[in-house]
């Protein structure tokens, strides 16, 4: 009965103390569903908040450490002066970022920035000066934070996030990102 | 195995955000605002009739690239052996998709109508109706627009705003063509729908019994199909107030073929420009003996 108890100590010491809810660590993809909104005074004024898509693919470096590159769009109806009334636009984001990453048991906060390029799809705000002629692309900055909740399943977690971006190019236009996600750890 | 399932359905969301992102970017449209704004209603000429404010606008077109000419002078050799004397234009009504937006505020603290109508040219002939007499009845009706001459209320001190459409510019490419290289009578042209046609025929010229009023044409023979009419190319507009009022608009082109638009639209430099040269379309009617 000794020798069990002594088994089973030695055994409880190399294997160490189990997570209560473990997530993978390594290759991941995001799918995220939610919102985007041009921040006052210019965005705001010129483009209505629109519903946005995004993923993102990355890699665990550390249990605290990823780094990913993500690729996000969005919609927005054009609200400057008429004409034209009622017309749409889309916004494209693709860049790199890294995140930090605090896990308190089934919960993860984090902390992300990154940097990339936005195209938008049409000259719309070009009337009121967002965008010059020929201009469809600027270099973006992002940083935002959230949480994650791990599911039972090691693989997916979900989670809450929001995002700044700012567009120099863009007349220094910035916008507020918000979105849900499922995540998948290989 | 569930793990596998999950990481390729994981794998295909990621590609199908990716195509929508990749299909989302092609065939935008881009907005060409008007150069100025219309300001009517308060000017008349020595007639005393209010004097219509005119605004023309030419969609940038990029010049023709070697590809594209080397491929419209193989379709131009096909057409020749079946309609010879057809020329195929650089950009066909099925290149661009166009559409005007407008807005008109009356200035006035009254309630006022106007009218816009639209005109235009393609890379062959500009289309005025001032230039065309389509009868020597003096009460005769007054050649038509291609589009428009619709009464509008417009409230005191208020604003409305309306569309000439994707089809509306269509059939006006349609007619434009029909009137200019078909010999079409413009009323005829204008009244019918002929957006969706895949050829029309051409008419004998326009000839006017003694009365001066227009006589029956027989066709020629010679047939336009679809891919030899132009596309409109210029928007003109005559916005006809009866009191003070602004028109605004926007002109808002899909580019179907996808090269036709240059990166910096009305900013783009001349040399980047394809130049057309339309010559002014007339018609005088003239009682033939």
């Amino acid at each position: 009965m000794g020798r069990l108890a002594v088994l089973t100590c030695a055994i409880a010491t190399l294997c160490g103390v189990a997570d209560a809810r473990p997530a993978s660590k390594g290759w991941f993809t995001e799918g995220a569903l939610g919102a985007v909104n041009l921040l006052p005074p210019k965005g705001s004024a010129n483009a209505a908040i629109g519903p946005a898509i995004g993923v993102r693919v990355g890699r665990d470096l550390f249990s605290w450490f990823s780094i990913g590159i993500q690729l996000a769009a969005s919609s927005h109806e054009a609200t400057v002066p008429a004409p034209p009334e009622g017309e749409w636009f889309q916004l494209y984001r693709g860049g790199g970022d890294a995140r930090l990453t605090g896990r308190f048991d089934r919960l993860a906060l984090f902390a992300e920035g990154g940097v990339g390029v936005t195209m938008i799809s049409s000259n719309v705000l070009g009337k009121v000066m967002i965008t010059d002629p020929g201009e469809t692309r600027s270099i973006t900055f992002q940083g935002g934070a959230g949480f994650e909740y791990q599911l039972e399943n090691r693989h997916y977690s979900v989670g809450l996030g929001i995002d700044a971006f700012f567009m120099p190019q863009f007349a220094a236009v910035a916008g507020l990102d918000t979105r849900a996600f499922l995540r998948y750890t290989y | 195995m569930r793990t596998t399932l999950a990481g390729l359905a994981t794998v295909f969301t990621t590609l199908g955000t990716l195509g929508t992102l990749g299909v989302g970017c092609a065939n935008d449209p881009v907005y060409l605002p008007s150069p100025t704004s219309v300001d009517a209603g308060e000017m008349t000429d020595m007639m005393g009739n209010l004097v219509p404010g005119i605004s023309a606008l030419v969609i940038p077109i990029k010049q023709e690239t070697m590809k594209d000419a080397v491929d419209r002078a193989k379709r131009q050799a096909r057409i020749d052996m079946t309609n010879p004397g057809v020329k195929l234009p650089y950009v066909t009504v099925d290149d661009l998709e166009i559409s005007i937006e407008w807005t008109i505020h009356n200035l006035t603290d009254k309630p006022g109508n106007a009218m816009i109508e639209l005109d235009g040219a393609n890379e062959l002939f500009r289309y005025d109706p001032s230039m065309l007499k389509l009868s020597t009845d003096k009460e005769a009706p007054s050649p038509p627009g291609l589009d428009g001459n619709i009464p509008l209320e417009v409230p005191a001190n208020g604003t409305i705003g309306g569309l000439f459409t994707e089809d509306n510019l269509r059939e006006a490419a349609v007619d434009l063509d029909q009137i200019t290289r078909g010999n079409v009578n413009p009323f005829r042209a204008t009244l019918t729908i002929s957006k969706n046609v895949d050829q029309f025929a051409q008419l004998e010229p326009l000839k006017f019994d003694k009365d001066g009023r227009p006589l029956p044409q027989a066709p020629t023979g010679v047939i336009y199909p679809r891919e030899a009419i132009p596309a409109v190319l210029e928007v003109d507009l005559v916005f006809k107030p009866d009191r003070h009022m602004v028109l605004d608009y926007t002109v808002r082109v899909r580019d179907v073929r996808g090269n036709l638009m240059p990166d910096k639209l009305l900013s783009a430099p001349m040399s980047e420009l394809q130049v057309f040269a339309p010559a002014d379309f007339a018609i005088t009617a003239m009682a033939t003996p």
